[in-house]
């Protein structure tokens, strides 16, 4: 117990926890500083483009095993089934339309990057490694949630307009995001060049990340503090949806992680996975998708509840729980 | 000088949909519309602002200058789509100097 005490006292004491919380007290008491969108924006995309790399090139290194294929397709399982759990859960708990808690489903089905790195980050702070191929196992369970999502919703809609030029721009938006595209570009890049392709970016990729991903983190404060203030859809229950369905995910990652035989990094990263919630991918494909659904749902609880909840008390507990089932 | 009638039709949409509704300009034969950034605002769903991260809900204003009649075929393709896409959408008469250019 007093274990888990410790982890979870050097995770709220790291300068990317602290950075968050600056960003979050300094929006709450309504100071002026903000991030410029184009600089969050380019944050957002070194960070993608950082971990991908990494991710490669340690894969790379340490060559492919037989649980790779494994874990991807467990990722994927979790992806797809996800949406399920947490719809029934919010048909339980809250008022939602059922277009809107497809939509909310959705996004729990998909991943965060951000709360990936900042895992990833935390368990390289506490000394504990995880396998390269996370990243990729990462960019495949980002989609396959919009798609369980988008069946949940249209048992409610009565489509007649369903041009095939709007699925078009879905898929294109599904499968050719931006943060996809970068995210296993950069990867393939870093497995493809290795060791020497990361000692010749290092100065770039690996230097900075740290201090990059606290100026992030920083901004996500802001934006979870300020969304959180202005929202005025949020209820009691849709705030306890969005404390327990992260613990229900991390609980199913966990379980994947160790059925498949992952380290004790790997699992902690599979319950990270499985517990954040997306704010880029899915948002943008449900506007699409679904424009009946309200993003003022969608987002607040993804950025401005569930995030927070992983980043600060989330993190810490999945690694704990994961040494303690691994013995690691 | 002279001036010609023309309408100036303007719509507020979430940037996610501005090819949905652009597209609908082209195939009515419009011949340029002018899309602008927005930076804050608060409607029915609550304040919004400049959308840092998701880029879901920032909004942005399509301004479109036509003949009536077109004014018109285009209103009547979007007015289908306001409530889902709860997009906002006026028009007003405007003078504009070179007829031939809307």
């Amino acid at each position: 117990m007093s274990d888990l005490f410790s982890i979870a006292l050097s995770n709220l004491l790291s300068p990317m926890v602290l950075f968050f919380a600056l960003g979050f007290v300094a929006a709450l008491a309504r100071s002026d500083l903000s991030i410029p969108e184009a600089i969050a924006k380019a944050l957002s995309l070194y960070l993608m483009l950082a971990i991908g790399f990494k991710g490669g090139a340690g894969v790379a290194a340490h060559g492919i095993d037989a649980t790779l294929v494994l874990t991807a397709i467990a990722g994927i399982a979790l992806s797809f089934l996800m949406p399920f759990v947490a719809f029934t859960l919010l048909k339980r708990m809250s008022k939602l339309s059922g277009v809107d808690a497809a939509a909310v489903s959705a996004h729990y089905g998909s991943i965060s990057i951000v709360t990936f790195v900042s895992g990833a980050e935390f368990l390289s702070l506490m000394g504990v490694t995880y396998e390269g191929y996370l990243v990729a196992v990462m960019a495949l369970m980002e989609t396959p949630a919009i798609i369980s999502g988008l069946w949940l919703a249209s048992r409610y809609l009565d489509r007649s307009d369903n041009t095939s030029n709007g699925q078009n721009e879905l898929l294109r938006e599904v499968f050719l995001n931006g943060s996809v595209v970068l995210l296993i570009g950069a990867f393939v890049i870093g497995l493809a060049t290795g060791t020497k392709g990361m000692e010749t970016v290092a100065p770039f990729i690996d230097a900075p990340f740290k201090g990059i991903l606290c100026f992030f983190l920083l901004d996500m404060g802001l934006i979870a503090a300020s969304r959180l203030r202005e929202a005025r859809v949020i209820s009691p229950g849709l705030i306890g949806f969005g404390l327990l369905m992260p613990l229900i995910g991390a609980a199913l990652g966990t379980a994947a992680g160790l059925l498949v035989g992952l380290s004790t990094g790997g699992v902690t990263l599979m319950a990270v996975l499985a517990a954040s919630a997306s704010y880029i991918a899915v948002p943008a494909a449900m506007r699409l998708a679904l424009p009946e659904a309200n993003p003022a749902v969608y987002l607040t609880l993804s950025l401005a509840i569930t995030f927070p909840f992983n980043l600060t008390v989330g993190i810490p507990l999945y690694l704990a729980v994961a040494q303690y089932l691994t013995g690691g | 000088m002279e001036t010609h009638t023309r309408k100036k039709i303007e719509i507020i949409v979430d940037a996610p949909l501005v090819n949905r509704i652009t597209r609908e300009i082209d195939q009515i034969g419009a011949t340029g519309y002018t899309v602008f950034r927005s930076v804050g605002g608060r409607g029915h769903d609550g304040s919004w602002r400049e959308d840092q991260l998701t880029g879901t809900q920032q909004k942005v204003l399509i301004k479109i200058i036509i003949g009536e009649s077109r004014a018109e075929a285009l209103i009547e393709r979007l007015s289908s789509q306001l409530e889902r896409y709860s997009c906002i959408i006026y028009v007003s008469t405007v003078e504009v100097v070179r007829a031939e250019k809307f």
